[in-house]
């Protein structure tokens, strides 16, 4: 079971002896949106059902699972995309959250400053001259840089 | 848009961990937090082993040494997926930010993941081009009166780059000879140690006559030695950087003459020899398959590329050779695929002098250590070099140095090199 908080759920059910009718049981997840729970369950059974079609032949699950996230990249907004990283952080589900992550690496790398401190709702907290002084000892790293 | 207080401290680390370096140092500009993230011990430690363990043999940095007097410079050369061969721009021809005081380049030590350790006299740096930093290593405390050997090397066991100094106080050829001192400089620890490596130091042993850089390899640095209890007999002399004790590594019997040349690599994570063989003009690789059972020494393959100047510096993409040839201007950096026998051409090195390269791996290392200012005279000073090549032997035969300091012209200096084997010198 790819979602480690559901599946611990259940065996701290089976633990305690409660016969769990899986079909019937709520199980509560008060920190996921139903959006983001929605597109991680889709990714989860593609996921899954890429690796039956190609039960042994790993290096083809990676491509068709490649190919699926491009496709699932370019439906998802890039601020849902930290909906989705804490929803799988919460989940536990492994595969989404590093697939999600890199999403996000990939999507802030060649921004600057301001676009990374407005993506994740930051404020610049240095006192004055600081931050000059850490932008022109490190001026290479702004080279190159998209434009916001 | 979100709230960082929502965003878990496990979750930043997993998306900072996935941007490459030149993104990392930019964000330290973002907050506070971020910065002494950014630069804490434990972030560069754990980035360090994620990028080591995700990386390919596919990437190279390469150091020359530039035509201008006393410049060094590094490339990054890269081959993807589909076989293209590229120079990278991150680390295109970036320039060594110190000069040698010396009319001469830094020596260079060795290098490991990228990080290159430097000298000249008695100043050791440690420079990663990664990150464009360098720091100065303090002095040692240990005086070389008859003669001082460096070695660099990482020891994946602690995460750490070691410098070895090994100070000869005699001449080790003979029986009862004292035994050298060795120190260790440890960039985790930040300083000089003298250990008692020296104990271990196996009797009638002496470096190489033409010191190359030592191996580092499976936490231990190697050396091509000489043995004279055994008619001076080549051997591979290990100094382990964990217990830091020496070993002899013996070579497999009469398949080494006293002209050959041998360098000590790394083939696929194993102890290997570059040998050549200068009656034949061929190089022949040696590999030892299993650590420590000579028998176990196999000549891997040969290389025998028919063209002139041209020398192995190293392996990469798990079994292929680099090769750098010398040519009019500079250098031409090749890859030679043994299976099939087929020569890539990688790119050419304005450079004098041989090139070296290593497997380079993005990483932050020396991040967190304070900053280093260039001194004014060293960053300032403009040099101007008329080089001069000689059409005979294709090599540079003289090099006239302008100081372009002040406003007047001042030839300096002036530094001529005769070539062996040419008797002409050209002059512009």
């Amino acid at each position: 079971m790819k979602f480690c908080a559901v599946k611990q759920y259940f065996d701290d059910e089976n633990n305690n002896n409660i016969t769990s009718g899986a079909s019937t049981t709520m199980i509560p997840l008060p920190n996921v949106e139903s959006h983001p729970l929605a597109i991680l369950i889709t990714y989860c059974k593609k996921h899954l059902k890429i690796k039956a079609n190609n039960a042994d032949n790993k290096k083809e699950t990676e491509k068709e699972m490649e190919q699926y996230e491009q496709e699932l990249l370019k439906k998802v907004m890039p601020q849902e995309l930290t909906e989705l990283i804490l929803a799988a952080n919460y989940l536990n589900f492994k595969e989404a959250l590093d697939f999600f992550c890199r999403a996000v690496a990939s999507a802030i790398q060649n921004k600057s400053i301001e676009f990374v401190r407005k993506f994740f709702g930051l404020e610049s907290d240095f006192e004055l001259g600081e931050e000059e002084k850490l932008r022109e000892e490190f001026a290479w790293s702004f080279e190159g840089v998209d434009e916001d | 848009m979100m709230d960082l207080e929502y965003l878990p401290y496990d979750v930043l680390l997993e998306i900072l961990h996935r941007l490459p370096v030149k993104s990392l140092i930019r964000f330290r500009c973002v907050s506070k937090s971020w910065n002494s993230l950014i630069t804490s011990p434990a972030f560069i430690n754990s980035n360090l082993t994620r990028t080591r363990s995700h990386s390919d043999s596919n990437k190279l940095i390469v150091r020359y040494l530039d035509v201008a007097l006393r410049v060094e410079r590094y490339k990054l050369i890269h081959e993807d997926n589909d076989n293209n061969v590229s120079s990278s721009e991150e680390i295109q021809d970036l320039k060594l930010p110190l000069r040698s005081s010396r009319l001469s380049y830094f020596q260079l030590v060795g290098s490991a993941n990228g990080l290159f350790c430097l000298y000249e006299g008695n100043r050791c740096i440690l420079w990663n081009p990664c990150i464009r930093k360098f720091i100065t290593l303090p002095n040692p405390s240990v005086t070389a009166e008859f003669f001082c050997y460096l070695a660099f090397g990482f020891d994946s066991r602690t995460n750490d780059y070691k410098v070895v100094r090994i100070a000869y106080k005699s001449d080790t050829r003979y029986e009862g000879a004292k035994p050298p001192l060795v120190e260790v400089y440890s960039v985790n620890e930040g300083s000089w140690r003298v250990t008692s490596g020296g104990d271990s130091y196996p009797p009638k042993i002496t470096m190489s006559i033409r010191p190359q850089q030592a191996a580092s390899l499976n936490g231990a640095v190697y050396f091509v030695a000489n043995d004279w209890g055994n008619a001076q007999s080549f051997i591979v002399l290990s100094f382990d950087l964990g217990d830091e004790v020496f070993r002899l590594i013996c070579l497999p019997y009469g398949k080494f003459g006293s002209d050959d040349r041998i360098f000590t690599s790394e083939f696929k994570g194993l102890l290997s020899l570059i040998c050549y063989e200068s009656w034949h003009y061929i190089y022949s690789i040696w590999v030892m398959k299993e650590y420590g059972i000579v028998d176990s020494w196999t000549k891997q393959f040969t290389i025998d590329l028919n063209m002139q100047y041209w020398k192995v510096l190293r392996f990469w993409k798990n079994d292929h050779v680099l090769v750098q040839k010398m040519q009019s201007g500079g250098l031409m950096l090749f890859s030679y695929d043994p299976e099939s026998q087929q020569v890539k051409n990688l790119g050419f090195c304005k450079s004098t002098g041989c090139s070296y390269a290593d497997n380079y791996v993005e990483n932050l290392v020396l991040l967190d250590k304070p900053n280093e200012v260039v001194p004014k005279e060293e960053s300032e000073q403009e040099e101007e070099v008329q080089s001069v090549g000689c059409h005979i032997c294709l090599r540079w035969c003289s090099e006239i140095v302008f100081s372009a300091k002040s406003a007047f012209r001042q030839k300096i200096t002036t530094i001529r090199r005769r070539t062996e084997g040419c008797s002409r010198v050209m002059w512009q």
